[in-house]
C-alpha cells in the first residue's frame, strides 16, 4: 500500500541539533510519522522539552547531550541508542553553527558576513569541525549499524550556502558544500546495502523569526533581513515544512532516491536575481 | 502511523498519461492516499482498469480521453473534470513518449511530435488547470521528467530536450505562481523497469545494471510514491525542483 510505505513505525531515529528550530521540527515530524526519536545536542534542558513532546505523541524518546565534534561522544550516543531503543535506522545530521567570525549573526544584529581576510586558522578549523567533521562522525557511527542490518536512511541538513555562493561565511559555505559531497560519496558506497544518503538544503528558514514579538519582527525586517524578499512564494519557510520532506526521505517510500540534494527554498534558487516584482523583459509578440 | 500531510482525503487529482504502467501506478497511489482521480489519456486508450482500481479504493473516478496535444480538447477535459468534481487539487503530467532515434534520422515532424506530447501537452494542462488553481490560490502540480532531462545518450536528443524543457517549465512556473499558493515540482525517474521486464524475467541480465549503484532498476510504484510526496500538503516551500529517483546514478562520477 502506498501510504503504508510512508510509515516510520518500528524505526529509531537520531536527530542532532534537535533542541530547537529546524532540528526540533524534524524530530517531531519523524515522531508523528511513527518513529522513536533520540534528540541530541549540547543543551540538555532544551532537549528534555522536545523529548517530552515526542513522548506526548506516544513515541519513545531519549535526550542525549553530545558534542558532535568529538567522535568518541558520537559513538557513545549511537551505542546508547542501539542499546536502549533496539537499533538505529534513521539519522538526521542537523547539528551545525553559522560561522560569522568578524561579523556576527545577522539575526543577532551583526552583518552576517565573515570577511575571508579576517578569518583565523582557529575559526576555520572550528567551523569545519562543527559543520562537516561532525556530520562524518555521525554517518560513520550510525552507518556501521545501518550497513550491518541492511536498511538505513541518512539525511544531511546542508544549506543553500553549500550550493551557491554567498557573501556570508566562507567557512560555513565550504563545510556545507562538503556535506553535499559527503552525501553523494556515502550514497555510492552504501547503495547496495539498503542505506540511502540524501541531503536537504533549506533556504530561508529564519526560525527565530516565528518566535519574535511583532516589535522585534519589525526591527528584523528593517535591517534588510526581510524574510520573503526575493523568494517566489513571498514568505520565509516555516520549520514545520521540513517535516513531510524528512519523513518521506526517511521512509520505505523513498527507496530509489539516494545521493540527492533537495533544495527547499520557496523557489528562490529557481528565480533570476532581480528586484521584487521585476518580470522577464522580453517582447510579447513573435515576428518571424 | 503516517504523517497526515500525506493523506489526500477529499482532494481531486488529475493524472494525464494515466494509461501507461507508470500512470496507472501514480493514479493508484493517489487513490490509496485518499484522492478522487481523473484519469486522462490519449484517444483510444484503455482507462477502465485505472478508473476501476481507484473505485475499488472507494474513490470517485473519471476517465477522459482525447488529444492531449490539442489546446481546445485539453481545456474541454479540464472543464469536464471540474463540472464533475468541482475542483482539481493535484495535477500530474505523466504523458510522454520515450522516442529514440539518431539525430540525423529524426525528421522535423518527429521532433515536433515529441515536443508536442512531452512538453507542449504539459504546458496545456498546466495552463488549463492552472486557471482554476490560480483562482483558488492553491494547487499542486507534479510533472514527470526523466534523468534524460539532465544527461544524454546517443539517440536521446529529442527526448532529452523535451525532458529538459519539462524541468525548466517546472522551475520557471514555480517562480511565476509561487505567490499564488501553487507549488510546481517534477519527479525524474532514471533507469526504470519497462513493461516487459516488470511482467516477467528478462531473457538475459541487463548490461545496464552494473552501472546503477543500487544494482537494480526503479519500479513504477517508487515513482508513484515520489509523486504522492510531491502532491502532499504542509510543505509548499518545496517548489520548482526536480527530484530524481536514480538508484544513485546521477551522483556517481
Amino acid at each position: 500500500m502506498a501510504l503504508q510505505d510512508f510509515s516510520l513505525d518500528d524505526k529509531v531515529a537520531i536527530v542532532t541539533g534537535a533542541g530547537r528550530g529546524l532540528g526540533k521540527a524534524m524530530a517531531l515530524a519523524l515522531a508523528r510519522g511513527g518513529a522513536d526519536v533520540v534528540v541530541a545536542s549540547r543543551s540538555l534542558p532544551q532537549l528534555e522539552t522536545v523529548a517530552e513532546e515526542i513522548r506526548g505523541l506516544g513515541r519513545r524518546a531519549m535526550a542525549i547531550s553530545v558534542d558532535v565534534t568529538d567522535s568518541g561522544q558520537v559513538s557513545a550516543m549511537v551505542g546508547r541508542t542501539v542499546e536502549e531503543l533496539g537499533g538505529v535506522h534513521i539519522l538526521v545530521n542537523n547539528a551545525g553553527v553559522v560561522q560569522a567570525a568578524g561579523g556576527g549573526r545577522r539575526d543577532d544584529g551583526g552583518s552576517g558576513e565573515s570577511p575571508a581576510l579576517e578569518i583565523s586558522d582557529e575559526e576555520w578549523s572550528l567551523g569545519i569541525e562543527t559543520n562537516l567533521s561532525s556530520c562524518f562522525y555521525c554517518c560513520r557511527a550510525a552507518g556501521r549499524h545501518m550497513v550491518a542490518q541492511g536498511w538505513g536512511r541518512i539525511i544531511n541538513i546542508t544549506s543553500v550556502a553549500g550550493v551557491r555562493g554567498t557573501r556570508g561565511s566562507p567557512i560555513y559555505s565550504a563545510a556545507k558544500g562538503g556535506m553535499v559531497m559527503l552525501t553523494k560519496a556515502l550514497a555510492q558506497q552504501w547503495a547496495q546495502d539498503g542505506v540511502t544518503v540524501n541531503a536537504i538544503a533549506p533556504g530561508s528558514f529564519p526560525w527565530r523569526y516565528f518566535e519574535l514579538s511583532d516589535e522585534e519582527r519589525e526591527g528584523f525586517t528593517r535591517r534588510g533581513a526581510s524574510p520573503g524578499a526575493r523568494i517566489p512564494v513571498q514568505r520565509p519557510g516555516n520549520p514545520d515544512e521540513l517535516g513531510p520532506l524528512v519523513a518521506f526521505l526517511a521512509s520505505d517510500a523513498a527507496s530509489y532516491t539516494t545521493g540527492e540534494l533537495i533544495v527547499i527554498d520557496g523557489g528562490a534558487l529557481e528565480a533570476a536575481v532581480a528586484p521584487a516584482g521585476y518580470v522577464f523583459p522580453g517582447s510579447d509578440s513573435i515576428d518571424n | 502511523m503516517v504523517l497526515n500531510e500525506f493523506v489526500l482525503t477529499g482532494q481531486v487529482a488529475m493524472v494525464a498519461g494515466a494509461a501507461s504502467e507508470s500512470g496507472a501506478a501514480i493514479a493508484a497511489a493517489l487513490a490509496e492516499a485518499g484522492a478522487d482521480v481523473v484519469a486522462v489519456a490519449s484517444t483510444g486508450s484503455d482507462l477502465e482498469s485505472v478508473a476501476n482500481a481507484a473505485r475499488a479504493q472507494g474513490r470517485r473516478a473519471l476517465a477522459l480521453s482525447g488529444r492531449l496535444t490539442d489546446s481546445a480538447e485539453v481545456d474541454a477535459m479540464v472543464e469536464r473534470a471540474l463540472a464533475e468534481f468541482g475542483r482539481i487539487d493535484i495535477l500530474v503530467n505523466n504523458q510522454q513518449v520515450r522516442f529514440a532515434k539518431p539525430m540525423l534520422d529524426t525528421s522535423p515532424d518527429e521532433w515536433r511530435d515529441v515536443m508536442d506530447l512531452n512538453l507542449t501537452s504539459a504546458f496545456l494542462f498546466c495552463r488549463a488547470v492552472g486557471r482554476h488553481m490560480v483562482e483558488r490560490r492553491q494547487g499542486k502540480i507534479v510533472n514527470v521528467a526523466s534523468g534524460m532531462g539532465d544527461r544524454g545518450l546517443p539517440n536521446s536528443t529529442a527526448y532529452s530536450a523535451s525532458m529538459a524543457g519539462i524541468m525548466q517549465l517546472t522551475s520557471a512556473l514555480s517562480v511565476e505562481w509561487g505567490a499564488m499558493g501553487i507549488k510546481v515540482n517534477a519527479a525524474g525517474p532514471v533507469w526504470f523497469q519497462d513493461d516487459a521486464e516488470a511482467s516477467g524475467s528478462p531473457i538475459e541480465p541487463d548490461p545496464v545494471l552494473r552501472y546503477i549503484p543500487m544494482r537494480r532498476k526503479g519500479r513504477w510504484e517508487e515513482l508513484a510514491r515520489m509523486v504522492l510526496f510531491l502532491a502532499c500538503d504542509g510543505c509548499h516551500f518545496l517548489t520548482g525542483k526536480t527530484l530524481f529517483l536514480d538508484g544513485g546514478v546521477l551522483s556517481h562520477a
